[in-house]
């Protein structure tokens, strides 16, 4: 039963730093993106965007081969925090972010893009500052798409496979999440298994849906 | 209010920091060829049962795992299908000591019920055989010598567009045990595994092919590992191990 478990709780724990740590780089990205003009904003919009359409593959070698303890980035790490980037738990946390970063970034953007301007220039006309606009006046008003934001950066997280196989193989315990649990039960011809990995998941997909559902008709009413 | 959602977020990220060192003990990462996993499994238990330690077992394809270990790792025993990925690990320098012959294995043909004849080549040149599993070349040597195999007897190009290339022997097993393919090159594993087979098994068994030797290597380890390690590397040697290859149809090197 433990040994059942042990991916899917890897698999939850690695959704729920990725998204801890997308929503902070998420609040940053909006608030930067969306307060301040500068050059290159669309550049900087674009490679926010570039996971959704790059194959994992991609995503997955670049990063195994700028990570691994040889070359420069991942000898550094490795000498400055001790923490090996590949085939680790650090590794594939990594890997996430890069890889989930649209579904954190573009929801937040988007809403605030669909505020009215009059929202923004009322705020800094009572005297607020950005900040505190940011806070206390937009993000109250996108509260649906940040409860969108998360609950797809959570879900995307969870149902991930190219770029962890890449970056982190296939150890138990420390890269094997659910969706690499198949793969691998699969291998070692352990179709019972397989299949209740498979449907945890399938469950688990359908739940997340029709909650972004349920919860999109409510936000309406809001 | 506030403090208390304050408190129960500092209390979960404290749980999830906290389980992330229970994992450790002293435990053995074990990369292991896909056609050795099911007898790698049976060991693995007899192994954990005799010692206090635990091994943990990655499956891949030989190549796969050589070039996981080039890229970092960690592994702390590789076991390959063949001697030519170990000796590109050696001669990269990442071995402490030299390799190890466990056993040698075959390869053998599979092919669908219902399909007549008793000749390997003339089988898979048979109408009813529209699909034949192969593990990619490149990465499992098993694959290897089945291709190998394959021109010399001058099939080739006969049944080239028949082949089905899977990553592994692991990925053929499961084409052959879901029914996807009428016809798969692969290990003496699954012929000798408990598992519910319908169909024949071939030995591809030439003169001039040689036994593929199931070969272990042990990885640049320090401290408690090695000394796993070697305790496993005793084990894998010694008769109940080599019983157990000889259960899934392996051939064992003479006794020591």
């Amino acid at each position: 039963m433990e040994q059942f478990v042990a991916p899917l709780w890897l698999s939850v724990k690695l959704a729920i730093f990725t998204t801890l740590i997308l929503g902070v780089v998420g609040l940053f990205t909006g608030y930067m993106l969306h307060m301040f003009a500068f050059r290159g904003k669309s550049f900087i919009r674009a490679l926010v965007a570039l996971p959704l359409v790059l194959p994992p593959t991609v995503l997955g070698y670049y990063l195994l081969v700028a990570l691994q303890p040889n070359s420069f980035v991942g000898g550094l790490i490795e000498q400055v925090f001790g923490l090996r980037m590949v085939f680790s738990f650090a590794g594939i946390l990594f890997g996430s972010v890069v890889f989930s970063l649209p579904f954190m970034i573009s929801p937040i953007l988007s809403g605030l893009d669909s505020l009215p301007r009059s929202l923004r220039e009322a705020s800094f006309t009572l005297g607020k500052t950005r900040l505190q606009t940011f806070f206390k006046v937009l993000l109250p008003n996108i509260r649906a798409s940040l409860f969108a934001a998360v609950i797809m950066t959570f879900a995307h997280t969870i149902g991930e496979f190219g770029v962890v196989l890449m970056i982190g193989g296939n150890i138990p315990g420390e890269t094997r999440v659910a969706s690499i649990a198949i793969f691998h039960e699969m291998e070692a011809m352990n179709y019972d298994l397989a299949n209740q990995y498979a449907l945890v998941l399938l469950a688990f997909s359908l739940a997340i849906i029709f909650l972004v559902q349920w919860f999109q008709k409510r936000a309406v009413l809001w | 209010m506030g403090n208390k959602y304050t408190a129960v977020f500092l209390n979960t990220l404290c749980l999830l920091i906290g389980l992330q060192g229970t994992v450790a003990g002293q435990s053995i990462k074990v990369a292991v060829a896909s056609n050795l996993l099911l007898p790698f499994q049976s060991l693995e238990q007899k192994f954990e049962a005799k010692y206090p330690y635990d091994i943990e077992i990655i499956s891949g394809a030989s190549g796969t795992l050589t070039s996981q270990i080039a890229n970092g790792a960690p592994y702390q025993v590789l076991v390959s299908a063949d001697d030519k990925h170990i000796s590109e690990v050696v001669a990269s320098g990442r071995a402490q000591g030299g390799p190890l012959v466990l056993c040698f294995g075959s390869v053998y043909l599979w092919v669908k019920e219902g399909v007549p004849g008793q000749d390997p080549g003339e089988l898979l040149q048979n109408d009813d055989i529209k699909s034949i599993g192969l593990a990619h070349p490149d990465l499992a040597p098993y694959g290897k010598m089945a291709r190998d195999w394959l021109e010399l007897k001058q099939l080739g190009v006969k049944v080239q567009d028949k082949i089905i290339f899977g990553n592994s022997i692991g990925q053929v097993n499961q084409y052959i045990l879901t029914g996807s393919v009428d016809a798969a090159f692969t290990s003496n594993s699954v012929k000798f595994s408990k598992k519910k087979l319908e169909g024949r098994f071939f030995k591809i068994d030439e003169i001039w092919m040689d036994p593929v030797p199931q070969t272990m290597l042990i990885l640049k380890t320090d401290g408690p590992g090695l000394f796993v390690a070697m305790l496993l590397k005793d084990f894998l040697l010694s008769k109940e191990a080599r019983q157990v290859f000889e259960e899934f149809g392996y051939e064992t090197p003479m006794a020591e």
